[in-house]
């Protein structure tokens, strides 16, 4: 089996060619010891077949980021990985002139390549004439004309592959390469080299690209611009939250259903608690993400490709640049309140690795919608049903107080962590606008499809397991006592929360709610069952609509007004829920960041609540 | 002249690209001496960033990027650097 590794520029159409070459046999991992993605593939021609390699994309050997990086390391061949057999040069027709920087450098090298003009039908129609004969003959290599999205070229492009791969190469690679290739000189020189190319290959200039400039006319207005990217980002945040809403009711039905039929099939005892309230809720507690994972990275990757998330990006960055973030950062942040878990995965449209880790940490402070019925029962039990100034219902008015903490904290924290730990300067934007396209179905499902696997596989093991420490928390030891068997008062979670409660005693909690609040960190909405289970209200459960009812007139008859008041303001900080911890350390690769989260959400928690409760005390 | 300087709609050709570390960024933009280039449009509302046009493509740039681009108008003659 012979290693192709695709190289090219971003937006050349190296994921439609390997998409092209690679069809459904795709893998996604991640490079060993890092969280660059990793794709890979096979192809096959005639009796020979093809290990794919799907490269980060570059502009040249002088990498600066980490996906560049590890591009560089595979064309130097200094990396840690099998030494490809061949590259194949992903170019974009109708640009020429930044890919031919890239060829030279790698032909200067001595590695063998060959180059795949991509999207010549693009160029024809826009009255290019490239000769490609001339091309080969100056860069040494194969020229290939494709188009990979309709699969135009691609058994040429193999042929010729093969051909290259099985010849002998030896790299011309000295170690003042990396410093060489930074020198104004070698630029001023290898810029010259293209401009011949350029005037030796390609006649005819390019013809304007209509279709992007009459959309941007109406993208980019002054006053539609704007009224566009609200509308837009507003059908995003609809569907994701309503949108997404069925899916999960069916999951959780569907689990539901799993585990009373598991329940009714086996004996009472150790083994059935285990599998229905650890086992399959646990995996219900995953799979119950997958809608919002799917439905977010569907549109995400719909926007992208038709070329609108790097106008969104334009648009929203002087305003996002003021809380030191970039302009993508309105999607992971906007997703993040209907769940933490798809706005921390989505925080990978943002290229820079810093911006990106300051995204991820402050998302989960925005308002999930798992809190919402947290919120709805603490103000309903806290706060009179009053109005103000005759028409403002005061409940409302403190869901919406809730809502903005969220954000004013998160921006505040973006700050914060721009300033002090990372003592980066603004970051950069420049960047390439790319032409709009009509958007390829098939490759934006892939992609989703792909995204939601690699979630299930990667962050829901985790997330299984430490359903199961919960369960075993507030299940175990069992009461002998009562026929009831496993009650939460006397478990090892009312023993946690009893040990905890003078830490939360300043904040107005006593043991029962801090007991109720260490099942919520499975799912923040399950405090609301769990309070019910700690304060004994007997008819919860039977009837939903009573059962809310005395809930809320036991805590308010149980608990201060300070004291709610506090437990919502934990809500708005507190770390919960594990899934978050685990799709963290997906993203980041290690225990540190989902560490460093946990502490700091925590901290903030108890000081905004310890705050809250004094004050409301006080007054 | 620096680019955040520049006018709308006016072509422009770049004298001299400032500022070391940047250096690289600019030259994945294709923005080098002697290229041509001109501001398309500005972010609605706050006029920041710009849109610029050059040969090559569209890019999107903040002010404070733009300004380590020197540019000059493209009747005058252009300096060749040594």
């Amino acid at each position: 089996m012979k290693l192709m590794a695709l190289v090219g520029l971003p937006n050349s159409g190296k994921s439609a060619m390997f998409n092209s070459l690679t069809g459904n046999r795709q893998r996604v991992a991640n490079f060993p010891g890092i969280t660059v993605e990793k794709k890979s593939g096979k192809a096959k021609y005639r009796d020979e077949e093809f290990e794919v390699l799907d490269l980060p994309g570059i502009y040249t050997l002088d990498a600066a980021s980490l996906d560049e990086k590890v591009t560089r390391d595979f064309v130097l061949q200094r990396s840690k990985s099998s030494a490809a057999d061949v590259f194949v040069l992903v170019v974009d027709a109708t640009n020429l002139k930044k890919s031919l920087y890239l060829a030279l450098q790698i032909k200067e090298l001595g590695q063998k390549f060959v180059i795949a003009l991509n999207m010549m039908d693009l160029a024809q129609k826009r009255g290019l004439e490239l000769d490609l004969d001339k091309m080969q003959e100056i860069l040494g290599a194969p020229v290939v004309a494709t188009v990979a999205v309709d699969k135009l070229g691609i058994e040429d492009l193999k042929a010729k592959a093969l051909e290259v791969a099985v010849q002998d190469t030896t790299l011309n690679y000295d170690v003042n390469f990396e410093a060489d290739i930074k020198k104004p000189e070698y630029i001023k020189n290898k810029l010259q080299s293209v401009e011949m190319i350029l005037k030796e290959c390609v006649r005819s200039s390019i013809r304007k690209d209509n279709f992007t400039e009459s959309l941007d006319k109406v993208f980019l207005h002054p006053i539609m611009g704007p009224v566009v990217l609200i509308a837009i980002l507003l059908a995003l945040f609809q569907l994701l939250f309503v949108g997404a809403d069925p899916f999960i009711g069916m999951i959780e039905f569907l689990f539901e259903e799993l585990g009373a039929i598991v329940a009714s099939s086996l004996p009472d005892g150790h083994l059935k608690s285990l599998l229905v309230d650890g086992v399959i809720a646990g995996v219900g507690a995953v799979m119950v993400f997958l809608p919002h994972i799917c439905f977010l990275f569907f549109l995400i990757y719909l926007l992208e490709d038709f070329g609108y998330l790097s106008r969104a990006a334009f648009l929203l960055d002087y305003l996002m640049r003021r809380v030191g973030l970039p302009g993508k950062a309105v999607v992971p942040l906007l997703s993040s309140h209907a769940c933490a878990i798809p706005g921390i995965m989505a925080a990978r449209i943002l290229d820079n690795p810093k911006e990106r880790w300051i995204t991820m940490m402050i998302s989960p402070l925005t308002t999930c919608s798992a809190r919402l019925p947290v919120y709805t029962l603490l103000i309903a039990a806290a706060i009179p049903d009053q109005k103000i100034f005759g028409f403002l219902g005061l409940p409302g008015l403190v869901l919406l107080g809730l809502y903005l903490f969220g954000i004013i904290s998160a921006f505040v924290t973006a700050f914060i962590l721009r300033k002090s730990v990372l003592h980066t300067s603004p970051g950069h934007l420049m960047m390439e606008m790319p032409g709009y396209r009509v958007p390829r179905l098939v490759n934006i499902l892939r992609g989703t499809w792909q995204k939601g696997m690699i979630f299930v596989k990667k962050a829901g093991t985790v997330i299984v397991a430490l359903s199961i420490v919960i369960w075993a928390l507030v299940s175990f030891p069992q009461d002998t006592s009562t026929q009831e068997g496993a009650s939460i008062e006397n478990s090892y979670a009312a023993a946690i929360g009893k040990t905890f409660e003078p830490i939360f005693r300043p904040l107005g909690f006593d043991w029962r709610m801090t007991t109720a609040l260490i099942p919520s960190f499975g799912a923040r909405e399950v405090l609301v069952s769990s309070m019910a289970t700690v304060l004994s209200v007997e008819s919860f459960g039977e009837d939903e609509e009573q059962g809310m009812q005395s809930l809320k007139s036991v805590l308010t008859s149980e608990y201060s007004l300070a004291s709610l008041l506090a437990l919502m303001v934990w809500f708005v900080f507190s770390p919960q829920c594990i899934s978050t911890f685990a799709v963290l350390k997906k993203e980041t690769g290690g225990y540190k960041s989902p560490l460093i989260f946990g502490s700091y959400t925590l901290v903030l928690a108890w000081l905004f609540s310890f705050l809250t409760y004094q004050l409301v005390t006080w007054i | 002249m620096r680019l955040s300087q520049a006018q709308d709609s006016v072509k422009y050709r770049i004298k001299q690209v400032h500022a070391n570390d940047l250096a690289s960024m600019y030259l994945r933009f294709g923005l080098v001496p002697g290229e041509e280039l001109l501001i398309r449009c500005r972010a609605p509302i706050f006029g920041d960033p710009l849109l610029i046009e050059t040969e090559s493509g569209q890019y999107a740039l903040t002010k404070s990027e733009a300004w380590h681009i020197e540019v000059e108008k493209q009747d005058v003659a252009v300096r060749v650097d040594s």
